[in-house]
């Protein structure tokens, strides 16, 4: 009984947050290293993708780098290794890192995979100090990752659009761009002084 | 959030004293009991407000970073102390000064008191904003006591002490104290490489910045993050197609980057270049050489318009040649070049006499810098960064303060010396056109003498040392504003005896 208590609690684990990852071609200038060496990522396995990317949306923040979890379209929980370098601590909490997972080339083919973080998830993660990319599985096998627009959200424009679509959506602390405002408005109280001086 | 809590980060908010000083300065313009009721409506509406934001958490992150630890001290002490009016009731407010300094002190004497047996002397460890509120405390008692130039001086040499030497003299901790003495062993003095460093202000989430040229490129890491110029190189480093990308690390350091741009603009927006003429270190230290020049007896040189120019026209491009190659940084291959050459970090910082010169003030000669070798830029950062300090040292020796006609972070400050907060005022019907006020002006300016038209001489050079205010001898005809309100008001010399309003 307690055992299926902790099963239904299990399923029914909080989550702080999702999203969902679109997944691309290795963009040229990616700046993660590649080679052999002991931090090496594996190989993917023939018919996988290897997966590497930032990831730190605005509402992102865990604990431990554990609480995140990936998953592919059919929910299958996707081992995920984190770069220990790379984990980003913001008012006490992990607000960004660069994550790896394989994902089946087949299950992308039925739909999108998903990244889910909170409190309650818990998943076994590999700590790595930093990544080094395959270089056998370069650029084949290698894959990086966005973060799909949600349902409803504005149409995906040009690249560069599409991220100031993500900046005004986010929120607090990247909310970088909307410290333009106090700046702006220090520089417009100043022109406006300055004309009525003159 | 405590309650305590709210009004500690309210009280923290850069914009506090700035939506105190603007209604300060509208009901100045014209007064009336309505307008001041306005005025401090306007004021209470602003902490209103920012109390009720600071329960949005994700809103309470992003106003985090437009808070400052120097500010408390500014709005409870700096303000009143200039603003309330000389009255029963600003005696009765001089007890509060009185009470921050006992708790500074006290914490001081109890933090002293509180080290584990065995721990060698760890100089002043006391928390920042409780620094901040003693120092300014301990300024505006003895500013009841000293005329403007000695109360000047006063604040130069206790801002420079806190700025040169708060690295290693003002930790927050014992532990702050430790780990900055583990970084002292090991940090390699060195210009060319000595990139990032710990201030005692540095906060994961936040930088704290001054408008005047506080250097951090010494061992123990200095008390602020930096100066403007250290704050537009790190802007420009900021690789934005990373942050488009979606990079967090390049995103969080981009979101620090321009709210400490909106913080420092704030502090700007209020003091102009008053922060070089009075907290400026490395303007100290040059007074230092002044004062040098001054008793050894020897004449100071008159600039010409040619050289003042020169000196504009040299700061100006030094500046853009600076945030040119710290333009360069994000593009950097492997190792460390853009076009085949060699661009360190920080470059504008490294041909700066302040990275040479603040490491010495706080070790003596012992912590010059190695200079840079000349696989740096063919040699640009070695020969320039030996160019400027003997440019320094010349300016400050026989010029006064000719340096800060070349300054580029003063240049900055310069921009808010019209339409800021801070003017200078002359009421052109009393002046007599004796010219004192050039005559002692450290910056040599002309205008303030020459002009008969208008009643704001504030000018672009000017850092509101306010000596021309103090030698003026016609009561009434020069004086500092801020916001409206007179801060420091000349007097005819028999008159000259310091007087409550010519205190500032």
């Amino acid at each position: 009984m307690f055992a299926l208590a902790l099963a239904l609690l299990a399923a029914h684990a909080t989550l702080a947050g999702e999203a969902r990852l679109e997944i691309r071609d290795i963009p040229e200038g990616f700046s993660i290293a590649t080679g052999d060496g002991p931090n090496t990522l594996p190989a993917p396995a023939a018919g996988t993708f290897l997966v590497a990317g930032s990831f730190g949306p605005a509402d992102f923040a865990v604990a431990d780098p554990a609480q995140v979890r990936a998953l592919d379209a059919d929910g299958r929980v996707l081992p995920l290794a984190v770069e220990s370098a790379t984990l980003l601590a913001e008012f006490g909490e992990i607000s960004g890192m660069r994550i790896a997972f394989e994902l089946p080339a087949e299950s992308l083919a039925r739909g999108l995979p998903r990244l889910e973080w909170g409190a309650d998830v818990t998943n076994v993660t590999r700590l790595v100090d930093r990544f080094v990319l395959p270089a056998a599985a370069m650029p084949a096998a290698v894959r990086t990752f966005t973060i799909a627009a949600a349902a409803g959200s504005a149409p995906e424009g040009p690249p560069q659009f599409a991220t100031l679509e993500v900046i005004a959506d986010s929120r607090a602390d990247t909310y970088y761009l909307w410290y333009l405002l106090p700046i702006a408005m220090v520089f417009a109280l100043l022109a406006v002084r300055k004309a009525v001086a003159r | 959030m405590t309650a305590l809590a709210t009004a500690g980060r309210t009280l923290s908010s850069v914009f506090l004293p700035l939506a105190i000083l603007l209604a300060l300065a509208a009901a100045r313009r014209r007064p009336g009991r309505l307008r001041t009721a306005g005025a401090a409506g306007a004021v209470l509406l602003f902490v209103a407000a920012y109390a009720e934001a600071l329960r949005a958490p994700e809103l309470s992150r992003w106003l985090y970073r437009l808070e400052s630890p120097f500010v408390p001290a500014i709005a409870l002490v700096v303000l009143p102390a200039l603003f309330l009016p000389r009255t029963g009731a600003w005696r009765a407010f001089l007890l509060v000064p009185a009470a921050f300094l006992l708790l500074a002190l006290g914490a001081i004497v109890r933090n002293l008191a509180a080290l584990p047996a065995g721990t060698r002397f760890a100089w002043f460890l006391v928390h920042p904003q409780l620094l901040a509120l003693g120092l300014a405390s301990f300024l505006a008692l003895a500013g009841r006591l000293l005329d403007v130039n000695r109360f000047r001086t006063l604040v130069r040499i206790s801002t420079f002490l806190v700025l040169m030497y708060g690295g290693f003299a003002f930790r927050q901790s014992l532990a702050d104290y430790q780990a900055m003495k583990g970084r002292r062993m090991t940090a390699t003095a060195d210009i060319a490489n000595l990139s990032e460093t710990s201030p005692v202000l540095r906060d994961a989430d936040r930088l704290a910045y001054l408008p005047a040229a506080p250097c951090r490129f010494s061992a123990d890491g200095g008390y602020v993050q930096g100066c403007v110029m250290e704050l537009l190189q790190r802007g420009l480093q900021i690789n934005w197609r990373r942050v488009a990308a979606g990079d967090p690390g390049e995103a969080a350091v981009a979101a620090i980057a321009l709210a400490a741009a909106a913080s420092i603009l704030a502090l700007a927006f209020a003091g102009a270049r008053w922060w070089c003429g009075w907290t400026c270190p490395l303007s100290a230290l040059g007074d230092g050489i002044d004062w040098a020049r001054r008793r050894l007896g020897l004449p100071h040189v008159k600039t010409t318009p040619t050289i003042r120019a020169s000196y504009l026209f040299s700061g100006l491009s030094f500046g853009a040649v600076g945030l040119l190659l710290a333009s360069a940084v994000p593009h950097l291959d492997a190792q460390g070049r853009v076009l085949g050459c060699r661009i360190p970090l920080y470059p504008f910082c490294k041909l700066c006499p302040g990275q040479q010169l603040c490491p010495v003030a706080a070790r003596g000669l012992a912590g010059y810098p190695p200079l840079p070798g000349t696989d740096w830029l063919f040699g640009l950062f070695r020969f320039g960064a030996l160019a400027l300090l003997a440019l320094f040292v010349i300016s400050f020796a026989t010029g006064r303060k000719l340096w800060c006609r070349f300054c580029p972070m003063g240049m900055v400050g310069g921009l808010f010396n019209r339409g800021g907060l801070l003017a200078l005022r002359k009421q052109p019907l009393k002046c007599n056109g004796c010219g004192a006020c050039n005559e002692v002006c450290p910056m040599d300016i002309h205008s303030v003498a020459r002009d008969m038209e208008h009643e704001d001489v504030s000018c672009f050079d000017c850092v509101y040392c306010l000596k021309c205010v103090a030698a003026c001898p016609r009561t009434d005809c020069l004086r500092a504003e801020l916001a409206g309100h007179p801060v420091a008001v000349s007097r005819t010399p028999h008159l000259a005896a310091p007087t409550e309003e010519s205190r500032p």
